[in-house]
C-alpha cells in the first residue's frame, strides 16, 4: 500500500517536473509569456507530490512497514521514534527522496514569492530549475528508488547506521546541508534564466542575491553543525578532517561566498556580470559534484553512503550540466557587457576582486586535492592519498589572506582611495592588531598564562614557534585588526547620525543599521567568521593532549585540568548497550565536576556494528573545552585508557552560528518602505538595488 | 551479519577489544612520533592519520613509529618502512615530484595568473584614462581632514 | 583568447568526467599492498596451545599460508572451516599458520575450543606482526613461497576451498 502510493507520487512528481521543464524552456525561448501559469501549476504539482511522497515514507517508517524496501534497510522497532523519523535521510535512497521534498519546497517558495513578478525571466528560470528537479525525480523513480516492495517482509530490521543515532546534532545537521545543497538550484535557475534570456537587469539581481544567501546560510550552519557533530561524536578530538564529503560541502560554500561579494561590484559598478553569473552556476555545479562524491561510492569517507548504482547516472548529469554552463556562458556571455572597469586594485572593488580570486583558488585547491587520488589512479594507476597535511599547508596562507582582506576591504572606498585617509584609517586597527600579537607571544613565552598550557622554557617557545604557533599568533593579530575595522564600520554611521541629528546612541545605531541592512548584516556575518577563524587557530595550535591508562581512583593531568577515573559502569538502552568510564574533571582551582554513566566517556555497542562506537565527554566552557575520550577499558582489572585534550576557544566555532544567522537575516529582511523612500530620495537608476 | 548482543559486555565478546598502545617516549621523541603519525594514513580507517585514529590497529601502527623513533631512525627511513608496505598511499601529504607537482603548483599558478590579470586590468585602465586626460576620481580641492574624509566615505557608502 | 576559453573549459570538463568515470569499479577502501614479491618479514610470537615461540624462519623451504584473523570478525568465523578443510588437503606440502591479532587470548582460546582447530594458531598481542605484513583488515591470507617470498595476499574471506586451491598452485611449485 505505502509502496504503491509513495511510488505513484514520485512518478507524478516526475511528470510534473518534466512538464514544467519542457514548457518553461520552450515557451521561454520563444517568448510566449502566457504559458507561465502552466509552468507555475506544474511546479506546484511537483512540490506537492514530492512532499506527500516523503510524508508517506515517514508514515511507513513509523508503522515499521517492512514491506517497503527502504524501511526494511533502515527501520528497526528498537529505534527511538525520533531516530526512526531521522532515518528518512540516514541512507542513500531515503536521502535522495528527502532531497526531492526539499527541492519541491524551494521551487514552491520561489514560485510563490515571485508569482506576479519578473515575467521576462521566470519561465526560463523555472524551466531550468524544473529540469534539475526532473533529474532528481528520475533518480528517485529509477536508480535510487526507496519504494521497492519486499516480497516476504521480515518482522524487524537492522535500524539506521549507529553513528547517526549517537547524537542529537544528527537530527538537524543533514537537513541543514541538504537545504544548502538543494537551494543552490534556485540561483542556478535564476542565473541560467538570465543567460538564456541574454540580459541581466538590476531587478533580477535581487532574487539572485537573496536566493543565494538562503542556501548559503543553510550550508554554513550545516557545515558548522557537521563539524560539531564530528567533534562531539567521533571521539578523536577533531572537527574537520578535509574528508571528501566535508570538502564537498565546503566548495559550494566558498564559491557562494565569493558570489555574495562579487555581486556587490556588479550592482555598484555594473561590471563582473559574467563572472558573478559564473560563480552562481559554479556553486550549483559544485553541489552536484559534492552529491556525487557523497553518493557514488567512488570516494572513501566516513560520511559517504555505501556503494550504489546512481554514480553513472549522476556522472552523466554532471557532464550535461557542465557542458550546458560552458555553452551558455560562451554563446550568451557577450550579451552581459560590463559598464565600467577596474581603476585600481587599492579600492573596494579591487579588494573584492582579490577576495574572489582567493576564494576561487581555495575552491580549486580543495577540488584538486579531493580529486587528485582519482587522477593519479586513472592516469598512472597509482594510489596516493591527499590528506589533512596537504590541505592545511595550502589553505592556511589562503585563509589568512582572506581574513586580512576582510579587514582591508571595508576600509577601502569604491573607485579610488586617498592614500592619506587610508593611512589614517589603518592606524588604529593595524596598531591594535600588532598589540594583540604581544600577549599571545608573551603567553607562549610563559610570562603570562591566562588560558593555561603555555610552555615555560626557551626551548618550548622555540618549538612552539616552529609548530605553527606563529601562524596562530599572526591570525590573532589580523583577527583583531579585522574586528576593529568591522566594529568601526558598524558604529561610524551611528556616530555620524548622533553628531548630525543629536540622536541617542541606540536610536542612531538602529536607524543607521536598518538603513543599510545588507551592509550591516554582512558585517555581523564577518564578526562570526572572525570568531570561527580565531577559534580554529587557537584550538589547533594551543591544544594540550594527554593519554594514560588509569586504575580507579587515579588521575591524569591535561593542561591545567586533571581527570580522575572513578570506575566503570554499564547500561542498556533499547537500541544499544554501553560501558562508561565514570570520571571527575578537576579544574585549575580544584573545582570538581563529576561525569557519571551516560554523561561519561563511553563505548556504545550496537547490534549493527562490530566495533564499539565511542562517545567522548565534552565539558564545554566558554573559553575552553575539556574533551575526554575512552580509548579502551579492562573490565577485570578495572582500568581504562583515556585520551584527554584541552581545546582553547573551540566552542566559538559553534557559538558563531547565531551571528551568521542574525547577520544573514538582517541582510535578507525586506526593506519595503525604506526602499521606496530611497527611490524617491535618489532617482539614480541603480539606487534601489544598492541598499535593499 | 547481525550479532545478538552478548550478555557480558565487560569482557568485550563479539566486539573488537580495544588495545592500549605503548607508553609514550620522552617528550621530544614523542613529539616526533606524533608529527610523523600525522603524516601517515591509517590502514584500516577512512582517510585518517594514525595519530588521529581511535582504531586499535592505528595504535599498533603508531607503536611501530614509536619503535622506529626509539631506534633513532630518520624520518625518511620511517616513511620508507610504511611506503614499502602500502606505497605512496600511506603518505597523507603527497610527494612533490612528477604529476604531483600539478597538485602543489596548480593552485599557486591559478593565484598568480589571477593576480596578473587583475593588475593588468587596472594598469590598462589607468593608462587609458591617463591618455584620455580623464580627471582623477577624487575631486581636487582643499584636502579634507582624515576624519571628515572617513565619514564622507561611509556616508557615500550608505547613500548609494 | 576568446575562442580558446570554451575549448579549454570543455577539455577540463572532459578530463574531469574521464577521471570520475575511470573511478567506477575501483574500490575506494582498497589499501594498496606492495610487499608482493618481497621477502616475508620474519616474526617471533608464541603458539596459543603450548606457548612455544614460533618464527617464520623455522619453516624455510616449505610453502606457507598465513591467515590473519580475529574472533570478533564474522567473516573470519565463516572462513574458519574452509581453512581447516584446505589444511587437511595440503597438510603434507605446506605449512598453515593462523595469526590472531586485535583480540585477546581468552576469546581466541574459547573460540578455538568450540570450533575445533588443527594447524598452529599464533597470537600477535600488539599487532606488530600484522603491521609488519601491511595488513589492512581482517581476515587476510598471505601466500609465501619456499624461498620465503610473499606471493600475493587475499584480503577477503574464503568462502570455498577452490579459491585456496588456485592460490596454492602458485606456491607449491
Amino acid at each position: 500500500m505505502n509502496s504503491t502510493l509513495g511510488y505513484g507520487l514520485v512518478l507524478l512528481g516526475l511528470g510534473f517536473a518534466a512538464f514544467a521543464a519542457v514548457v518553461g524552456l520552450v515557451t521561454g525561448m520563444t517568448r510566449r509569456e502566457n504559458a507561465l501559469p502552466w509552468v507555475q501549476r506544474a511546479v506546484y504539482g511537483f512540490a506537492g507530490s514530492m512532499i506527500l511522497s516523503n510524508l508517506v515514507m515517514v508514515k511507513a517508517l513509523l508503522e515499521h512497514d517492512f514491506s517497503v524496501k527502504y524501511v526494511s534497510q533502515v527501520g528497526s522497532k528498537a529505534t527511538p521514534t525520533i531516530f526512526t523519523i531521522v532515518s528518512l535521510w540516514s541512507a542513500l535512497e531515503g536521502s535522495i527522496l528527502f532531497w526531492g521534498a526539499i527541492m519541491g519546497a524551494y521551487l514552491l517558495a520561489f514560485t510563490l514569492t515571485y508569482r506576479r513578478e519578473h515575467g521576462r525571466y521566470m519561465q526560463l528560470s523555472l524551466g531550468v530549475m524544473a529540469a534539475v528537479a526532473t533529474f532528481f525525480a528520475f533518480l528517485i523513480a529509477g536508480p535510487a528508488n526507496p519504494w521497492g516492495v519486499v516480497p516476504n517482509p521480515l518482522s524487524d530490521g537492522p535500524g539506521p547506521n549507529p553513528l547517526l543515532q549517537n547524537h542529537v546534532l544528527m537530527i538537524i545537521h543533514p537537513p541543514m546541508l541538504y537545504l544548502g545543497y538543494v537551494g543552490m538550484t534556485v540561483p542556478f535557475g535564476i542565473a541560467a534564466g538570465a543567460l538564456l534570456r541574454g540580459e541581466l537587469g538590476d531587478a533580477w539581481l535581487v532574487p539572485l542575491r537573496k536566493w543565494t544567501l538562503v542556501p548559503w546560510l543553510f550550508l554554513s550552519v550545516g557545515i558548522i553543525l557537521g563539524s560539531w557533530w564530528a567533534y562531539a561524536v567521533l571521539g578523536w578530538g577533531g572537527y574537520w578532517a578535509w574528508d571528501p564529503v566535508e570538502n564537498a560541502s565546503f566548495m559550494p560554500w566558498l564559491t557562494a561566498t565569493a558570489f555574495m561579494h562579487s555581486t556587490m561590484v556588479l550592482e555598484r559598478k555594473k561590471s563582473l556580470k559574467l563572472w558573478t553569473i559564473a560563480l552562481a552556476l559554479g556553486s550549483f555545479v559544485l553541489t552536484i559534484i559534492g552529491t556525487f562524491m557523497t553518493r557514488s561510492g567512488v570516494f572513501n569517507s566516513v560520511h559517504s553512503f555505501t556503494q550504489s548504482d546512481i554514480g553513472p547516472t549522476f556522472l552523466v548529469f554532471i557532464a550535461v550540466v557542465l557542458v550546458f554552463c560552458v555553452l551558455l556562458l560562451t554563446v550568451r556571455g557577450h550579451l552581459l557587457v560590463a559598464e565600467s572597469h577596474l581603476e585600481t586594485v587599492v579600492s573596494r572593488e579591487g579588494s573584492i576582486l582579490v577576495n574572489n580570486l582567493v576564494f576561487v583558488a581555495l575552491t580549486f585547491t580543495v577540488l584538486l586535492g579531493t580529486l587528485f587520488p582519482l587522477v593519479t589512479e586513472a592516469l598512472q594507476n597509482k594510489k596516493i592519498s591527499v590528506g589533512e597535511p596537504y590541505f592545511n599547508t595550502m589553505a592556511l596562507p589562503l585563509g589568512l589572506l582572506m581574513l586580512f582582506l576582510m579587514g582591508v576591504g571595508p576600509m577601502l572606498p569604491w573607485g579610488k582611495a586617498d592614500p592619506k585617509v587610508l593611512k589614517q584609517q589603518f592606524l588604529i586597527p593595524g596598531g591594535l592588531g600588532v598589540l594583540t600579537l604581544l600577549p599571545v607571544v608573551l603567553w607562549r613565552y610563559g610570562a603570562w598564562e591566562p588560558l593555561g598550557g603555555g610552555e615555560k622554557t626557551f626551548g618550548g617557545f622555540a618549538s612552539a614557534m616552529r609548530s605553527g604557533d606563529v601562524m596562530a599568533a599572526i591570525t590573532f593579530g589580523v583577527g583583531t585588526f579585522v574586528t576593529v575595522v568591522t566594529l568601526r564600520e558598524m558604529f561610524l554611521p551611528a556616530q555620524q547620525r548622533m553628531a548630525e541629528s543629536k540622536e541617542s546612541l541606540f536610536t542612531a545605531f538602529v536607524a543607521s543599521a536598518s538603513r543599510a541592512r545588507r551592509r550591516f548584516g554582512g558585517y555581523v556575518v564577518h564578526l562570526g567568521i572572525v570568531a570561527i577563524i580565531l577559534a580554529v587557530a587557537a584550538s589547533s595550535a594551543y591544544k594540550v593532549a594527554a593519554e594514560r591508562t588509569l586504575k580507579a581512583g587515579e588521575a591524569m593531568k591535561v593542561g591545567d585540568y586533571s581527570v580522575r577515573f572513578d570506575g566503570l559502569a554499564n547500561g542498556k538502552e533499547p537500541h544499544r548497550e554501553w560501558v562508561a568510564a565514570n570520571i571527575t574533571v578537576i579544574g585549575p582551582g580544584g573545582e570538581e565536576r563529576r561525569h557519571i554513566g551516560a554523561d561519561a566517556p563511553r563505548m556504545n555497542y550496537y547490534e549493527r556494528s562490530n566495533d564499539p562506537i565511542g562517545s567522548p565527554l565534552v565539558q564545554e566552557m566558554v573559553w575552553r573545552d575539556v574533551y575526554v575520550s575512552l580509548r579502551t577499558y579492562d573490565g577485570k582489572a578495572q582500568t581504562a585508557t583515556f585520551n584527554a585534550w584541552v581545546f582553547p576557544l573551540v566552542g566559538w566555532i559553534w557559538y558563531a552560528i547565531p551571528l551568521l544567522v542574525l547577520g544573514t537575516l538582517i541582510a535578507l529582511w525586506p526593506q519595503r518602505k525604506t526602499a521606496a523612500a530611497v527611490k524617491a530620495e535618489a532617482p539614480a537608476p541603480n539606487a534601489a538595488t544598492g541598499t535593499t | 551479519m547481525t550479532f545478538a548482543l552478548l550478555v557480558s559486555l565487560l569482557l568485550g565478546q563479539g566486539y573488537a577489544p580495544q588495545r592500549q598502545g605503548l607508553d609514550p617516549l620522552e617528550a621530544e621523541k614523542e613529539a616526533r612520533v606524533m608529527r610523523l603519525g600525522k603524516q601517515l594514513r591509517c590502514a584500516v580507517c577512512q582517510g585518517v592519520s594514525i595519530a588521529d585514529s581511535p582504531a586499535s590497529m592505528a595504535r599498533a601502527q603508531l607503536d611501530k613509529v614509536r619503535e622506529l623513533v626509539a631506534e633513532n631512525k630518520s624520518d625518511e627511513e620511517i616513511y620508507a618502512y610504511f611506503i614499502e608496505r602500502y606505497g605512496e598511499w600511506v603518505l597523507l601529504q603527497p610527494t612533490t615530484g612528477g604529476l604531483n607537482s600539478v597538485l602543489w603548483l596548480g593552485p599557486v599558478a591559478l593565484l598568480g595568473v589571477g593576480l596578473i590579470i587583475i593588475v593588468m586590468q587596472s594598469k590598462r585602465r589607468a593608462a587609458a584614462s591617463a591618455a584620455a586626460g580623464a580627471p582623477a576620481t577624487t575631486p581636487a580641492g582643499p584636502a579634507p581632514t582624515s576624519d571628515d574624509a572617513l565619514l564622507a566615505q561611509v556616508r557615500a557608502d550608505l547613500e548609494q | 583568447m576568446k575562442r580558446l576559453g570554451p575549448i579549454i573549459a570543455l577539455a577540463v570538463i572532459g578530463l574531469l568526467i574521464f577521471v570520475l568515470f575511470k573511478a567506477f569499479g575501483t574500490d575506494p577502501h582498497e589499501v594498496p599492498f606492495l610487499l608482493n614479491g618481497k621477502a616475508a618479514p620474519n616474526f617471533k610470537i608464541k603458539r596459543l596451545d603450548n606457548d612455544q615461540e614460533v618464527t617464520l624462519d623455522q619453516f624455510k623451504g616449505r610453502p606457507i599460508v598465513l591467515n590473519f584473523w580475529a574472533t570478533w570478525c564474522g567473516p573470519c568465523k565463516a572462513e574458519h572451516p574452509v581453512l581447516e578443510y584446505a589444511w587437511k588437503k595440503y597438510e603434507k606440502d605446506a605449512v598453515f599458520l593462523g595469526i590472531v591479532f586485535e583480540d585477546n587470548e581468552q576469546n581466541t582460546k574459547r573460540f578455538l575450543a568450540e570450533n575445533g582447530w588443527t594447524f598452529p594458531q599464533l597470537f600477535d598481542p600488539k599487532s606488530t606482526v600484522a603491521v609488519d605484513y601491511g595488513v589492512s583488515g581482517v581476515p587476510e591470507t598471505y601466500f609465501i613461497t619456499r624461498e620465503g617470498i610473499i606471493q600475493g595476499k587475499v584480503a577477503a574471506p574464503f568462502s570455498h576451498p577452490m579459491q585456496i586451491d588456485a592460490r596454492m598452485k602458485g606456491i607449491l611449485q
